[in-house]
């Protein structure tokens, strides 16, 4: 198992980052909820304590799921030659998927470990902080425990193994003679059930952000009901990453040069390539954007002190936690999708395309992704605060304020850029 | 060993003491050792020799895809080894053609696309007629709408083949250019390399099967990285019978190492 990890370093890297972050984000949380339920925790920390690292900690839960099956999915469509050897010599497509959670585990083991004791001292960090702020009383110290970090730890074992065998699903699968990368449109009947499950989350989504309109402006449930609607909302919109993809590339301007007229042909046939880079950055603006955008109303709206000042806490530590992870996510997913090109760099090399042009190719696509996925996830988190700054102040204008989503893009769109250019540079020129 | 070229005009293809060294694990390899060569112009060469002979080293390093340790190579006069990696791309898109076993389409482009690949990405207009004109030649006029996974491995290859073409190279590279095909679309292809030769189109060829390199006007041998032998209007079962030899001369010379 270790030699196998050792030949395939870059997957077993993205993962290993996303299990540590993972591991490092659920062991925070169990953490203070051992502290929230110990008993030299004082009054009202108690069901603090317990109530907001259970809920934080889910949704966390959540996203390590789904960065990882993504993190799995993209670095075995590196292997898929592998894979096919696999079934060819007689591998039934559970033993491969078995051997691949196998290999996932062992990296997210190896990671745990770290994970488990950095988490440890981030829970007391955050619960300094906390105190600091005022959130806690001076009285209640940290107390973790060990049984519920390595409960957490665990779960983000389970997690790993969970998402590696759905990751690892459709290519298991496979025929092994199918043609590695097919580049035939996705047959509609594959479609399908992703636009519903899309359809389902944004209804879920703007159903639970409208119903605030309907609410008192000091209801705790209008914060409780809009910060669910856009992590909903935005995972729907990712689901929908290949529309939004083919729309945005259909109003781009067509460019005459060879790049990219190529870029142009790429989305469109192939829009998987450029589909991790949306799926991260739509998740990582409209999470981010709506929630900083979310805070923005109710700081301007709310009185300073209590509860209020709780949940504003909570909510930036929500971008900052949910943020760094998608920031991670994207560009571990960035980084293997590209790495899979060499062999079309290779080819684009060999019929007189030089360096710089391949670069701007794939930078043209790169900025298609970003252009789709940076509107998605702006309109996305605006149609979620908008009734939530109605609720607030009778009014849409304060959910249009523009420096949240100005942040949330430029970093989205920066950390794109960065990592595609360096990632492309490295990966053409050795191509 | 040199061979000069049959008219006054200057050979397309010049090579003067071409050595290639990699560093393997159990010591340096001299890939080529000392290759001096002219291809004329409108001549259909092909090189053979065992594995490890040094062919597909050598058609890298005149096609500019590879650098060499030391010599010269000159590509219709322009030394290469004075090109950056930018002017060396510039020159190989203008004036080279490349052929290879694995196809190298790109998957997301239809076969006209990648046949008009070359010309966009030198900043030219493709005129549809010469791409239409390309595709029938190559026998695909209908189907310059389909990509690559709709195409039979012949069919790719001679849609790779159009694309060599397509910026009227001064030299066509080939490697192993029928080793994925069956029998019927190897003699497709080749059948359609000696049209192209027949019409003045220079075109260099590694091979290790004897039919291909009968459809070439002169077989250079290459062993260990120096050719030794060369046979002009080669048949079949000639070229057959001295890689026989040169392969087992190959063995006796490994075994007697090993022995050493």
């Amino acid at each position: 198992m270790l030699r196998s990890l050792a030949h395939h370093r870059g997957g077993a890297v993205a993962s290993g980052l996303v299990a540590f972050i993972g591991t490092v984000l659920v062991t925070t949380m169990a953490g203070l909820l051992g502290t929230g339920l110990a008993d030299t925790t004082i009054g009202d920390d108690k069901s603090f304590l317990t109530q907001f690292p259970i809920i934080l900690g889910g949704w966390v839960v959540a996203i390590v799921l789904f960065a990882m099956v993504s993190t799995v999915g993209v670095a075995l469509a590196g292997r898929v030659e592998e894979i096919a050897g696999l079934r060819l010599v007689g591998a039934t497509p559970r033993q491969v998927q078995a051997r691949f959670a196998g290999e996932t585990l062992t990296v997210a083991a190896i990671a745990a470990v770290p994970g488990l004791a950095a988490g440890m001292l981030m829970g007391g960090f955050v619960l300094d902080r906390m105190d600091a702020a005022g959130l806690t009383e001076p009285g209640t110290v940290y107390a973790p425990g060990i049984v519920l970090p390595v409960i957490a730890a665990v779960l983000v074992l389970a997690v790993s193994v969970v998402a590696a065998w759905i990751g690892s699903r459709t290519l298991a699968n496979r025929s092994p003679v199918a043609d590695p990368e097919p580049a035939a449109p996705t047959g509609r009947g594959r479609n399908r059930p992703r636009r519903i499950a899309a359809a389902l989350l944004l209804v879920a989504g703007l159903g639970s952000s409208s119903a605030v309109l309907g609410m008192d402006a000091d209801d705790i449930l209008t914060t409780a009901m809009t910060g669910p609607a856009v992590v909903l909302v935005a995972v729907g919109l990712c689901a929908l990453a290949p529309e939004l993809l083919l729309l945005a590339n259909r109003l781009a301007r067509s460019g005459s040069n060879a790049s990219a007229h190529v870029a142009r042909i790429n989305v469109t046939v192939v829009p998987r390539r450029t589909r991790p880079l949306v799926t991260f950055l739509v998740l990582f603006v409209g999470v981010s954007a709506g929630t900083l955008s979310m805070q923005g109303v109710e700081n301007g709206h709310a009185a300073p002190g209590g509860d209020a000042q709780l949940l504003a806490a909570i909510n930036y530590l929500v971008v900052v936690l949910l943020g760094a992870f998608m920031a991670i996510a994207l560009t571990n997913n960035l980084m293997a999708s590209i790495a899979q090109r060499r062999a079309e760099f290779a080819t684009m090399s060999l019929v007189g395309s030089t360096h710089a042009q391949t670069l701007r190719m794939l930078l043209r696509e790169v900025g298609t992704g970003i252009a789709a996925s940076v509107v998605a996830g702006t309109l996305g988190a605006m149609a979620c605060v908008v009734p939530f700054a109605v609720a607030k102040t009778g009014s849409p204008a304060a959910a249009f304020a523009p420096l949240p989503y100005a942040l949330a893009i430029v970093a989205g769109a920066a950390i794109a850029l960065v990592v595609a250019t360096l990632a492309g540079r490295r990966v053409i020129r050795t191509a | 060993m040199s061979h000069p070229s049959h008219a006054a005009a200057p050979p397309v293809v010049r090579v003067r003491d071409l050595r290639v060294r990699y560093e393997g694990e159990a010591g340096p390899v001299d890939a080529l050792r000392g290759i001096d060569l002219d291809v004329p112009r409108g001549s259909f060469t092909a090189i053979m020799g065992p594995s490890g002979s040094g062919k597909t080293t050598l058609l890298h390093s005149a096609a500019g895809l590879q650098t060499p340790t030391s010599g010269m190579v000159e590509l219709g006069g322009a030394d290469l080894s004075t090109l950056d990696a930018t002017r060396l791309t510039k020159l190989r898109r203008r004036r080279v053609g490349f052929v290879f076993q694995a196809f190298h389409l790109l998957a997301a482009l239809t076969a006209r696309q990648n046949v008009e690949l070359p010309l966009r990405l030198d900043g030219k207009r493709a005129d549809p007629r010469r791409t239409q004109a390309l595709l029938d030649r190559v026998g695909l006029g209908a189907r310059g709408e389909h990509r690559p996974h709709q195409l039979s491995g012949g069919q790719k290859q001679r849609v790779a083949v159009a694309r060599a073409l397509i910026t009227d190279p001064e030299v066509v590279f080939a490697d192993e250019p029928t080793g994925a095909l069956d029998i019927r679309s190897a003699r497709d292809v080749l059948g359609l390399l000696r049209a192209l030769a027949d019409g003045g189109q220079t075109i260099i060829m590694v091979t290790h099967d004897p039919v291909a390199a009968s459809f070439s006007d002169q077989v250079l041998f290459l062993a260990d990285g120096v050719i030794v032998d060369h046979l002009r209007r080669p048949s079949a079962p000639e070229v057959a019978s001295r890689m026989a030899t040169l392969v087992e001369s190959a063995e006796r010379a490994a075994n007697t190492v090993e022995i050493v």
